[in-house]
């Protein structure tokens, strides 16, 4: 069964459609990578997945995003417990201006964890998870701007994991970072997903096709006013096999 | 609406498919020659046969070493990257196939001083069948034609059957005439050339049905 089910979804800014009728099944403890051209809805897709598109004045849904089989759009629907299970880390890292412990602590904080003790627990496990603890464990106390770019959004992952998810999306999360930081941050998607699904949005087709194990294509629907997926498919046989020809042309960069 | 991106890659997979189709050529030009040297005991023909030899092994490598850049510089993928996987394999086998083509001439020159020669006709019918096999698969290849790549595989079957019943006959006539042994020997291996001809390009139609549709299957089991 997939960790997330999207059925017949719609998304409406206000008057303008973003998304037509997204079906999609996520599997778990997988990655799935999102690609398409800019501008045909893939980030917008990803924000329906923790509801994240609420936090803007406007906005529509139809169709069922399932969750386990729970429909998160469904009324009554606790949106802050979704956003604990269905983390994101976002395109540019950002932290809070704090400590490096503060940051990961603060989750676990917000849900009533305060035992300074069982902080330090969580803590470390996070950031050993993010492969980021050797590089902080002596620098814990250390503002958490002060690390590079790549250290950054290990943190920010770290701080994801801390409040134990169950899904994790990413948006572009190593678009800002450096081709070494990028490949730490792919590796470390690899570990993740033997305990977590993850969903990642990418404009870097060699990135999608080393890290992913499944691809989802999205692209302009006909009358070019909203996005939709045309193929999704594991990930060596959409980049060896595409089905579709706007696949292909994309993936081997003939479509812009 | 799809544009054009690419131009510099491209054009190198044009240029890639050109070299291609002049490896084919020179490889079609060696087997043709060698059968004629063979069948008319030309020596001067064979020794020209094996003098372009070498240039067709550098060809192949060049074809070779422009795939491995493409590969690194590009990054391709889906059909770009069947194409440039199966065009390692295909070059290899129409490099092969000149070999054949050397190995006809060399049988020539050894068997140039037998005193009684056996009739080459149906080593020149076996050579035309084989010859218009790689044609058919040249003008697939530049056509990236997968419908006919398959239907000219299944030529192989007919290149068997001349080589089995050119080896029956010849085995008859060494039975016959114990004095015939050599050159029927001679003619046995000729015809071996151009059956393993017929097996490369049918190995060159499966990659290029690769290469055309992601399917990778055998095409003349």
């Amino acid at each position: 069964m997939p960790k997330i089910q999207v059925e017949h979804l719609n998304f409406h800014y206000g008057a303008k459609r973003a998304l037509t009728d997204v079906t999609l099944a996520i599997p778990e403890r997988k990655i799935t990578a999102l690609i398409g051209p800019s501008g045909c809805g893939k980030s917008t897709f990803l924000r329906c997945l923790n509801r994240m598109n609420d936090t803007i004045h406007g906005t529509r849904v139809e169709g069922r995003v399932l969750l386990d089989s729970q429909d998160l759009y469904a009324p009554g629907s606790d949106v802050v417990d979704l956003r604990r299970r269905v983390g994101m880390v976002f395109q540019r890292p950002n932290p809070f201006p704090q400590s490096v412990f503060d940051n990961v602590a603060f989750g676990p904080r917000v849900l009533g964890i305060s035992s300074r003790h069982d902080l330090a627990d969580i803590v470390k496990a996070s950031l050993r998870s993010a492969d980021l603890w050797d590089e902080v464990k002596n620098s814990l106390k250390k503002d958490a701007l002060s690390f590079s770019l790549g250290q950054q959004q290990r943190l920010c992952i770290a701080r994801v994991i801390a409040v134990k998810p169950e899904v994790i999306l990413m948006d572009e999360p190593c678009s800002a970072l450096d081709p070494i930081s990028t490949l730490r941050v792919e590796d470390l998607m690899r570990e993740l997903a033997r305990e977590y699904t993850i969903v990642i949005v990418t404009h870097n087709m060699q990135q999608a096709a080393r890290a992913s194990d499944y691809t989802a294509m999205m692209m302009l629907t006909d009358d070019r006013k909203s996005g939709t997926v045309i193929e999704v498919g594991e990930t060596k046989m959409v980049f060896t096999r595409p089905q579709d020809k706007r696949t292909e042309g994309y993936v081997t960069g003939r479509y812009g | 609406m799809t544009t054009t991106i690419r131009s510099h890659f491209d054009r190198e997979l044009a240029r890639l498919a050109e070299q291609m189709l002049e490896l084919g050529s020179r490889a079609r030009r060696a087997v043709a020659d060698g059968v004629q040297a063979f069948a008319r005991n030309d020596v001067d023909l064979a020794r020209e046969v094996i003098s372009a030899d070498a240039p067709i092994n550098q060809l192949r490598y060049q074809i070779e070493e422009a795939c491995y850049q493409l590969l690194a510089m590009e990054q391709p993928v889906a059909g770009d990257l069947r194409t440039i996987v199966a065009a390692l394999v295909i070059c290899n086998e129409l490099e092969r196939i000149g070999d054949h083509g050397k190995k006809l001439a060399r049988i020539c020159l050894r068997s140039g001083s037998d005193i009684r020669p056996m009739p080459s006709d149906d080593i020149v019918r076996m050579g035309e069948v084989v010859l218009l096999m790689f044609d058919r698969m040249l003008a697939a290849m530049a056509h990236r034609d997968a419908a006919e790549a398959r239907a000219v595989c299944q030529v192989d079957d007919q290149v068997d059957a001349h080589y089995k019943q050119l080896f029956n006959v010849t085995l008859s006539y060494m039975l016959e005439n114990p004095r015939m042994i050599g050159a029927g020997t001679y003619r046995i291996q000729a015809a071996h050339e151009l059956e393993r001809v017929g097996d490369r390009v049918t190995n060159v139609g499966e990659r290029l049905v690769y290469a055309v549709t992601g399917e990778l299957t055998d095409l003349n089991a």
